[in-house]
């Protein structure tokens, strides 16, 4: 049996907080631990900005996530209605190079690939994309967590 | 608009240091704010910047582009290549805001303190 939380937010960075704030308490409430909850918040929130700036810009539109623990796996699902951004088209960062003499952006996507075990996007017939976000092996074991109590 | 916000500070060690005490969280909503501060204490005249995380609760990828945009800001010698800046530093980042920081590798080219001393001495 899965657990499901969902929020569907208006497409403006001022909501950035809230989407936040939901995958932390849906994290805490999956057991998930903090450090795993930190780095959900901060993929979730660089999904959600690149959908907000590149895919809407500007234009009005609603973001929807779902938040599932699949046995240990954390889910995190991120739908729109936006122009396609496929995170798989943005160059990844140059890291190794000096401050001076990078590109500004793209960290987003970078972080993203690297805090998953898996990223998977696709466009949703008709109009519309998706992405899913897996995390494995971090939501508590109800079975045990009830042994341990 | 943003859950974020700036005290400017003056400090004097071998030179002056603006110190920017940055309260909330950094993200797509408020960095240009951090950015656009920065940009007219520099126009006023600042040449070395520490920034005080000790209250950040969050930064994102947008933390480190303004960071970035900063450090590009105060590089008036035009050095290029490997160095670590000589006129933004951080003090004190916590939690998460420290973990992202090694993940992106900000750690390699920004000077980090956690005593606000030997932070201001540092330049």
């Amino acid at each position: 049996m899965s657990r499901v939380f969902e929020i569907s937010i208006e497409a403006g960075l001022e909501n950035l907080k809230k989407v936040r704030s939901f995958i932390t308490k849906t994290g805490q409430s999956l057991g998930v631990n903090a450090d795993v909850i930190g780095d959900m918040c901060l993929v979730v929130d660089e999904a959600v900005t690149n959908i907000i700036l590149h895919g809407y810009d500007g234009q009005e539109g609603t973001i929807d996530i779902d938040v599932q623990g699949h046995g240990r796996t954390l889910v995190i699902t991120i739908r729109d209605q936006a122009r396609s951004f496929d995170p798989e088209t943005v160059e990844a960062p140059h890291l190794e190079d000096a401050l001076a003499d990078r590109a500004y952006g793209g960290m987003g996507v970078y972080l993203i690939k690297k805090l998953t075990d898996e990223a998977e996007f696709k466009r949703l017939p008709g109009k519309g994309n998706q992405l899913r976000l897996f995390k494995n092996e971090v939501v508590a074991d109800r079975k045990n967590k009830a042994h341990v109590v | 608009m943003g859950d974020m916000s700036i005290l400017v500070g003056q400090e004097q060690g071998n030179v002056a240091v603006t110190v920017l005490k940055i309260e909330g969280d950094i993200d797509a909503s408020t960095f240009k704010d951090l950015q656009d501060k920065a940009a007219e204490l520099v126009e006023e005249g600042a040449s070395n910047i520490l920034l005080d995380m000790a209250d950040v609760k969050y930064m994102g990828s947008a933390g480190f582009r303004a960071i970035h945009a900063i450090a590009n800001m105060l590089n008036k010698e035009h050095e290029e290549g490997m160095y670590k800046s000589k006129h933004v530093k951080l003090l004190n980042p916590h939690g998460e805001v420290a973990r992202v920081i090694k993940t992106l590798g900000f750690d390699s080219f920004l000077e980090i303190y956690e005593d606000r001393n030997a932070a201001i001495a540092s330049f």
